[in-house]
């Protein structure tokens, strides 16, 4: 049994953060109220023992930026806790230095800022086919579903007409709990078929790179001194990484300026794109948690944590946190400096980040020049997963310019 | 071409190998054996390498036994 940490005058009410209908709904008022009174809290998980929440901006990049002391390589998503990692320093995502970067430092050269600029064009032109026919009544979800596609395909050449497969593994990957994607044998059944089906698809990209290389990063991983396991493990973390949460970040932006009335606001000012990137990722972070485990007996945040145990740091947690974010829920496009975690921090920091900025900037951009306003249809609906945190129903009214 | 005997008895081994397991049985489940995804391609990978063929690698992931998959390479 843990004992809470000194300090404390008031104990939260129960609050579980790995129960997927809390982010169904509103996390915000739980991890604020956590922040306040438990910022490094233990959450017991029935039959897994449990794991440390972090929800400060604080703790949580100490905690990333630190892999000597909280590891990677027991996995690093709740969906993992108290299971043997397979792709345990196989896979950078489940690596920590050396070994992480002899993988990721080839992948990293192919996604600076500079290197992913040449796609710009390509990007460009798939969004705004995305957007083409878009007029009256049309559920967002779907129209920013694909967006992923954009880049995905000139890095790892994967053909548009296989994305609707892939974008239901995915979720089956990473909001297993979600009943839009749940199958009837439950979350476990769910994220095994998920992993299978990717990492069956992700076997034939590879040999079918070999037959045919592209230049891209599935020829770049391919080319690795790396077994077939782990360069498909690799593989699975670019296109997830890539996929599973970048269309959240628009959706919720558009939403809340739906919400607020001042989408004509943001629309109107596309020579500041640059800061209104950076407060949609920071508003929306989709990507809900990481998890580390700790290497050696520490404290964080005044607690005692002991070795082997689970350390969850909450990125939308961090990223509202109002020690660091002045009127951290709302949406401010000029907001400066912004030191956001969307993308995470050290070493593991997103490998498609720039990238993706480049995607949300653009995305914006068109959205704003095709689109004088948007109207509410009929209510949000959120995704039900303690990871990924977005909207999975969104009926909107668009009006073209 | 190998009889349908003959790539049982080589992928019987090859399981065995991966797995560390044995007996292993034709109608045994490669993951419920203790195989993970990695080992999956791990194995496909061994498999086309000594064979020349490929197969849809959903088989293995999807349909991960023995008799299913000689019956895609005999297919093949």
């Amino acid at each position: 049994m843990r004992t809470p940490p000194c300090g404390h005058t008031r104990p939260p009410d129960r609050i579980d953060l790995a129960d997927p209908d809390l982010h169904g709904g509103d996390p915000h008022a739980a991890w604020r109220t956590l922040r306040r009174w438990d910022p490094v809290s233990w959450q017991p998980v029935p039959d897994r023992s449990g794991f440390w929440a972090v929800t400060r901006h604080l703790d949580v990049r100490t905690v990333l930026a630190d892999h000597a002391r909280f590891t990677s390589t027991g996995g690093v998503v709740l969906s993992m806790l108290g299971r043997p990692e397979p792709a345990q320093n196989q896979q950078f995502a489940a690596s920590d230095p050396p070994r992480h970067g002899l993988i990721r430092g080839p992948l990293q050269q192919q996604m600076t800022a500079r290197a992913v600029a040449r796609h710009e064009p390509a990007i460009r032109s798939f969004v705004r086919e995305l957007l083409g026919p878009a007029d009256g009544l049309v559920d967002f979800v779907s129209l920013t579903s694909a967006l992923p596609m954009a880049f995905l395909g000139p890095l790892m050449g994967i053909p548009a007409a296989d994305w609707p497969d892939l974008a239901r593994w995915v979720s089956m990957s990473v909001a297993e709990q979600d009943p839009d994607v749940m199958l009837p044998g439950g979350p476990s059944a769910t994220l095994d078929r998920g992993h299978r089906e990717l990492f069956a698809y992700l076997l034939d990209l590879v040999l079918s790179h070999r037959r045919r290389p592209r230049g891209d990063l599935v020829d770049l991983l391919g080319a690795m001194p790396l077994r077939a396991g782990a360069i498909v493990a690799n593989c699975y973390s670019v296109l997830l990484g890539g996929s599973a949460a970048l269309p959240h970040v628009p959706r919720a932006v558009l939403a809340e300026l739906i919400r607020t009335g001042r989408y004509e606001d943001w629309a109107r000012r596309p020579e500041r794109i640059g800061r209104a990137v950076e407060e949609a990722l920071r508003f929306s972070s989709p990507a809900g948690h990481f998890m580390r485990l700790a290497t050696s007996d520490t404290t964080l945040g005044g607690v005692h944590v002991a070795a082997g145990d689970a350390v969850v740091v909450w990125l939308g947690s961090a990223n509202r946190d109002e020690s660091v974010f002045r009127d951290p829920d709302t949406l401010d496009p000029d907001r400066h400096p912004n030191r956001h975690l969307a993308f995470g921090e050290g070493r593991h920091y997103c490998l498609g980040a720039a990238v993706a900025r480049l995607t949300l900037r653009v995305f914006f951009e068109e959205l704003f020049a095709t689109f004088a306003s948007f109207e509410p249809a009929a209510e949000i609906e959120r995704v039900r997963s303690n990871w990924l945190g977005g909207i999975k129903r969104m009926p909107i009214l668009a009006g073209r310019r | 071409m190998q009889t349908r005997s003959e790539l049982e008895t080589m992928l019987t081994r090859l399981w065995s190998e991966k797995l560390n397991v044995t007996p292993v049985g034709v109608d045994d489940d490669f993951f419920a054996l203790g195989g993970d995804s990695l080992l999956a391609a791990d194995l496909l990978m061994d498999l086309y390498d000594q064979l020349g063929v490929e197969v849809d690698a959903a088989v293995l992931f999807l349909k991960p036994t023995i008799a299913e998959l000689v019956d895609e390479v005999l297919a093949a």
